[in-house]
């Protein structure tokens, strides 16, 4: 089984499970610059939070969550 | 020639100058999409210094560890899990530093940083402190990774003349190469028992890497996860094993997808 759980977003990289495998963080392209966001990783409930960025790039990040 | 960035996302949000100090050659294990804007400060506080909402001694705390530009060239940050979290920034030097790891305890990150004239692996302490190289080669070493076991990093090194995954103990002692391949094989991943590495690769058609899995122990048994339907890259698998989460890329955007491991592997 394959499941897509976000689709159409600019420069997404480095998926990274949450402790409980619930949650997916990964980096991609918002409209206040690159940054980590945490989403559902089954439902598509959407995000869960972001990094701020104020501009700035935030990734290569890893959740020890 | 073509470069993979060890951010994967770096090439696109920070300067060229810097990227073209983070970049190990090899073939294109991604795509380029949209820039990302650079402008105002971000919100951070310095080394070693109290952040609201931060806890590096509170292991049920959820912190994200990542690389920003945010203070001029790339440095390592951490921030708790949650919306407007504040950043603590545990590196600061004038060169790069990026692709943190955890430990499994959460106590220790590896991380990859140009401080010494190439880009190589290095260990410090959750709090910044106890930094610790762990690779000397003038060749690049990228992508760390700690075994479960925490005994163990597995990472991609050009020291043989193209992208390898070789693991070492995880105090930098014991190089030993994984993948023998004239393809480009990078981003290792570990299966939560040990036993086994993801990472992606171009071996069956040049450009086009995509997930494969073998056994961690000596290399063996490589076999292809996913069917040859998109460039795929950056695995990373579920605590539970039973998932590789992944981003494939299709010519205009990405998606985020995972996908099941109890799937028959494709062959080669």
């Amino acid at each position: 089984m394959t499941h897509t759980v976000a689709s159409d977003f600019n420069s997404m990289d480095k998926p990274t499970w949450s402790r409980d495998g619930l949650q997916l963080a990964v980096s991609m392209l918002l409209p206040g610059g690159q940054t980590y966001v945490a989403m559902d990783a089954f439902n598509g409930t959407g995000m869960t939070f972001a990094g701020v960025t104020n501009g700035y790039a935030n990734f290569s990040q890893a959740w020890s969550r | 020639m073509n470069t993979l960035t060890l951010s994967g996302v770096a090439r696109r949000a920070i300067p060229a100058a810097v990227v073209a100090a983070t970049t190990i050659a090899c073939a294109d294990m991604e795509s380029s999409t949209a820039p990302a804007r650079i402008a105002a400060a971000g919100a951070s506080t310095a080394v070693g210094q109290p952040s609201p909402g931060l806890c590096t001694r509170c292991p049920e705390v959820g912190q994200i560890a990542f690389a920003s530009n945010r203070d001029g060239n790339v440095e390592i940050y951490i921030a708790a899990d949650s919306a407007n979290a504040v950043a603590t920034r545990i590196t600061n030097t004038r060169s790069d530093e990026m692709n943190p790891a955890w430990s499994p305890d959460y106590k220790k990150l590896a991380f990859v940083t140009n401080r010494d004239g190439n880009l190589e692996i290095y260990t410090m302490k959750a709090t910044g402190v106890g930094v610790v190289r762990l690779t000397n080669h003038p060749a690049n070493d990228a992508h760390p990774v700690f075994s479960p076991d925490g005994k163990k990093i597995a990472f991609t090194s050009l020291r043989d003349g193209n992208p390898e995954i070789y693991v070492m103990n995880a105090d930098g002692t014991n190089v030993k190469r994984l993948t023998v391949d004239g393809a480009s094989d990078a981003s290792p991943t570990w299966s939560p028992d040990g036993s086994k590495i993801a990472f992606v690769s171009d071996r069956v058609q040049k450009n086009y890497p995509q997930i494969w899995i073998m056994n961690a122990a000596d290399g063996s048994d490589a076999v292809r996860f996913s069917p040859p339907t998109a460039v795929e890259r950056s695995p990373h698998y579920s605590p539970d094993g039973k998932r590789i989460a992944f981003i494939s890329l299709r010519p205009n955007a990405n998606d985020l997808v995972w996908r099941e491991v109890t799937k028959d592997p494709q062959p080669p």
